[in-house]
């Protein structure tokens, strides 16, 4: 019942579709990697996997709940006081750092590397590529990404903000092709596949940020 | 290095606060108004644990499976956003314990309880 009252009120079909088809999108993308990986025996299904499908399916929930959160609670309703955004980066930006302490220390010790040099904890790289990917990370990966996202958040609502994940794939996609050559070798069937996975999920973005008409 | 990734992030955020103050110093007052409304403080820690309790899950759910399952479980965040969008604002408001805390009854410990027992 709580659902179908919010459902007329704020649902369109358009959106909907947008989300099924943005979805569609990029299960389509990966389904040529999931096939090389099955063909390949890399990926099987077995009792040690399904941690990893709770804490996936547990992340997926977290992210979504946080941004509606954020999007539903950064109004005060009694004084309309708002709370910048920039804040709320901020005080992401302080738990992730004491989030990376934690990986760092127990990361490796849920799965030892096999060589120590390229552990987590150990993994320190101070040549001139590693600081420059350093301050890619931390600046337009923490800091820029962040407050697009936030900002994206509260113009245009938690849904078509969290709508750019269908965008992830395709970025990896592109930068897949253009760096590591990923498309060479590959026949027409899967290329094709992964063109209309791309078109699936722009169309299913599309969809979504198309506007109810007044 | 993605422990310093994160200080690198903070010390930034730090940066581009103090420039806009810098720049537009009226902004204080909504500053200071939202770190001393300890609702506010609340929902900036709730926001700041969760979407790191995200990143979390998906490093450790990394060791089990693929990125690409992973991909795939991501796909739907767009659909449980959606869903939870949804819900009535009376949910919302709940679960930030703020509405009960709003008409001033009780003790702000009794609140709390009372909220996280509801």
């Amino acid at each position: 019942m709580v659902i179908f009252t919010g459902w007329f009120q704020e649902a369109t079909t358009t959106r909907v579709i947008g989300i099924v088809v943005g979805m569609l999108g990029v299960v389509v993308v990966l389904l040529t990697e999931w096939e090389n990986r099955t063909d390949s025996g890399e990926e099987e299904a077995s009792i040690s996997t399904i941690p990893g499908y709770i804490l996936g399916i547990m992340a997926s929930f977290f992210w979504s709940f946080t941004i509606v959160m954020w999007g539903r609670t950064r109004t005060d309703s009694r004084t309309g006081q708002i709370i910048p955004s920039e804040l709320a980066a901020c005080s992401s930006a302080v738990f992730s750092v004491f989030v990376n302490i934690f990986i760092m220390y127990t990361y490796d010790w849920v799965a030892p590397p096999k060589d120590l040099k390229t552990g987590f904890l150990f993994f320190l790289d101070f040549s001139w590529k590693g600081v420059i990917c350093l301050l890619y990370l931390g600046i337009l990966s923490g800091f820029a990404s962040g407050m697009a996202f936030l900002q994206l958040a509260n113009k245009a609502g938690p849904v078509v903000a969290n709508q750019t994940q269908a965008l992830v794939p395709i970025w990896a996609l592109v930068l897949g092709v253009a760096f590591h050559h990923e498309w060479d070798g590959i026949d027409w069937k899967a290329i094709t596949i992964e063109i209309s996975g791309v078109v699936l999920a722009i169309l299913g973005i599309m969809l979504t940020l198309k506007k109810k008409k007044a | 290095m993605m422990c310093l990734r994160s200080v690198i992030a903070l010390v930034i955020y730090m940066l581009y606060m103090g420039y806009r103050l810098g720049k537009s110093p009226e902004l204080w007052p909504r500053y200071k108004a939202t770190l001393t409304n300890w609702r506010h403080v609340l929902i900036l820690i709730i926001y700041g644990n969760l979407l790191n309790a995200t990143f979390l899950a998906l490093a450790y759910a990394a060791l089990y499976v693929s990125v690409m399952v992973l991909g795939l479980i991501q796909a739907t965040v767009p659909m449980v956003t959606f869903l939870l969008d949804l819900l009535p604002e009376g949910i919302w408001s709940r679960l930030t314990l703020c509405r009960r805390l709003e008409k001033g009854r009780g003790t702000f410990r009794d609140n709390i309880f009372f909220e996280l027992i509801w």
